[in-house]
């Protein structure tokens, strides 16, 4: 499966060029340049170090995200794995409150439709995996374009109000349903076998997530750096002048919600067979509202931001609790999650960045200084 | 033949007439210059034309086409672009982003083929980048490329505003005072500019200006609002020996001043201020 994986990681490398560097944390202005910087005493242009730099950081943590499982304990395999589906969940913030500026807290809602969705695919309708968990994320769009709808009206606040009512309102009825998605009881789900090859265990079941989330990482950053992404990033950042240049304002926001409630609906889906059951109460309200929090936290700036938020959600608080006791751990958790905030509004992923570019302008000063001597 | 016109213009904020029964028309290859006080209405008119805002009565055509109930977007793909008084760049994008956003409808591939990279995507990418760059060479932006657009002083920020309505192609440009912000040596450059957008790209312009000497520069013919209403139209030359117009712009007695020239802004705004009922800007 190792050897798979790097079969992707260099292939998207090779096919997208940047995408690889736009998930560790760059932001818009940086990625998909050409290189024309002045070349310094050395010969290598800074966008050349930088990119160089991007690609050190993207193949560091990608091989810590390969090799961790074996050098952990077994018990952390399953806490990696659910990290991996919550850093999907992540992504799909990403891409609607980064790229977009807009909000939900209905994110779970739409995790609850991939896992039901899939559950009823593998299991009633028995369609192999691969199948499956598209059509889980597809299941979840119409939802995402109705959870949508009040965002042609409704900005910030208010619309945060109505996704979450949206949220509780599919929860109450939707997924309390006996008949439709089992209740209280809930719904079983197995692991999933691909191409005959069995992903039961933890371990390769944590790989196989890994897989998904680089690819949906790398459409995430491909479309950010084409033209919906320039639509979106104008809307964000001026909705009277993105509709002065021809774009429509109800159509780039519906798809928005539609391509984050489909990211999220495959998180929910790999998070259900991670799980093996899920029911009413896994997708809650407060699930939602725990997600967009850390996602925030974590930094929505960029498509690797995505990782914070997967390692803040399931590990940082697992790290912490063999060293404290619970309940003041929730404490500090809490605190520190503020003061981070307020040190840095762009979240850890933009701070990151920030001090990558220290680095990269220290590197440049010492280069200047030794070429001239 | 006419590319932009609208027809008895009327729209009313609480009982207060910000415009009442405006036409203007702009025809092919024409330089127009909309005029007249602060408040006299004459961003709430462009507004109207660019569909920002639903005008009480009037009618609004594009070319041959009725677009008074269309929404902006839909304007803006049918070939109007247009500036903003207070300059509208998108904060968080490089100069090339902002411009490359104007293009957003030169090409059509959607979301599926952009993440995916399709053929598509990359080919419509292509097009729109060497659109993109040959505007900003012709705006001698191609150097600022890269940078931050935030970061440009405000009269190449302008630059960058007009550089991205133009990369929509579109066949009547609505400018909102361009040379506000802009250095007294730049706006010989904007001027020129201006001339030289017409002339490559073969689209008619209507501007909003205070800057007397621009208008006279370059338009073909003027509208002078005051207080809602069309006060005056004609060539410049006409325009500018209008007694009535020289009265709004200067006041009773204003006959005998010289008409306002370029720099002299605050003084027409000032002599303007007593005779301006006109509502707020939205």
């Amino acid at each position: 499966m190792s050897a798979g994986l790097r079969g992707v990681g260099t292939g998207t490398e090779a096919d997208t060029r940047g995408h690889d560097e736009d998930a560790l944390g760059m932001s818009a202005p940086e990625q998909g340049r050409e290189v024309h910087g002045a070349p310094d005493a050395v010969g290598v242009s800074e966008a050349a170090l930088r990119r160089g730099m991007q690609l050190v950081v993207a193949g560091g943590s990608l091989a810590v995200a390969v090799l961790v499982p074996f050098l952990l304990p077994r018990y952390w395999t399953f806490v990696l794995l659910a990290a991996v589906t919550t850093m999907i969940v992540g992504l799909s913030i990403v891409v609607l409150t980064g790229f977009v500026g807009q909000i939900s807290l209905c994110q779970a809602t739409f995790m609850g439709v991939g896992a039901y969705a899939s559950a009823r695919l593998t299991g009633d309708a028995h369609l192999p995996f691969l199948i499956a968990l598209p059509l889980a994320g597809l299941a979840a769009v119409p939802v995402g374009l109705l959870a949508g709808v009040p965002a042609l009206r409704l900005k910030g606040l208010y619309l945060a109000i109505a996704t979450l009512g949206f949220g509780a309102a599919v929860q109450a009825t939707l997924f309390s349903s006996k008949t439709l998605t089992g209740g209280f009881s809930g719904v079983a789900l197995e692991r999933p076998t691909v191409f005959g090859i069995s992903f039961a265990s933890d371990l390769r079941y944590y790989f196989l997530t890994l897989v998904v989330l680089l690819l949906l990482m790398a459409f995430a950053a491909n479309v950010k750096r084409g033209r919906s992404g320039r639509a979106f990033a104008a809307i964000r950042d001026g909705e009277v002048a993105a509709a002065a240049s021809g774009i429509s304002l109800a159509r780039y926001k519906l798809t928005a919600f539609g391509l984050s409630a489909f990211i999220a609906g495959v998180g929910g889906s790999l998070f259900g067979h991670a799980m093996l059951s899920v029911n009413t109460s896994s997708f809650d309200i407060f699930h939602s509202i725990t997600f967009v929090t850390v996602a925030i936290i974590a930094g929505v700036g960029s498509v690797g931001a995505a990782v914070f938020t997967g390692l803040m959600v399931n590990i940082l608080p697992k790290a912490l609790d063999r060293v404290l006791p619970g309940n003041l751990l929730l404490v500090i958790f809490s605190a520190g999650m503020l003061v981070q905030l307020a040190v840095a509004p762009d979240g850890i992923a933009g701070q990151m960045r920030r001090q990558q570019d220290a680095v990269l302008s220290w590197i440049l000063r010492r280069r200047r200084v030794s070429g001239r001597d | 033949m006419s590319i932009l016109r609208a027809v008895g213009l009327g729209v009313s904020f609480k009982g207060l007439h910000a415009l009442e029964d405006v036409s203007v028309e702009v025809h092919e290859d024409e330089i127009v210059g909309l005029i007249g006080p602060n408040g006299a209405g004459k961003s709430t008119c462009f507004n109207c034309l660019t569909g920002l805002l639903d005008p009480d009565t009037g009618t609004v055509l594009l070319g041959e086409e009725d677009v008074t109930a269309l929404p902006p977007h839909e304007r803006a793909r049918l070939g109007m672009g247009r500036t903003f008084q207070t300059v509208q760049l998108f904060g968080g994008m490089t100069v090339e982003e902002n411009v490359l956003v104007g293009s957003h409808n030169r090409v059509a591939h959607g979301i599926v083929a952009d993440g995916l990279r399709l053929p598509s995507s990359r080919s419509g990418e292509r097009i729109a980048r060497a659109e993109v760059r040959e505007i900003l060479e012709l705006l001698d932006l191609w150097e600022e490329r890269d940078r931050p657009a935030r970061t440009l002083p405000l009269g190449e920020q302008r630059k960058v505003e007009l550089a991205r309505s133009l990369a929509q192609h579109p066949r009547v440009l609505l400018l909102d005072e361009p040379l506000a912000g802009v250095s007294r040596q730049a706006k010989q450059g904007t001027v020129e500019t201006l001339r030289r957008i017409r002339r490559e790209f073969g689209v008619s312009l209507l501007v909003i200006e205070h800057d007397m000497r621009l208008i006279m520069a370059i338009t073909d013919f003027v509208y002078v609002l005051n207080a809602g209403r069309l006060l005056a139209k004609g060539t410049p030359e006409e325009v500018r020996a209008n007694r009535e117009v020289i009265v709004a712009y200067l006041g009773e007695g204003g006959e005998d001043r010289s008409w306002p020239s370029a720099g002299s802004r605050g003084g027409s705004r000032a002599a303007a201020g007593g005779a301006d009922p006109g509502p707020r800007r939205r």
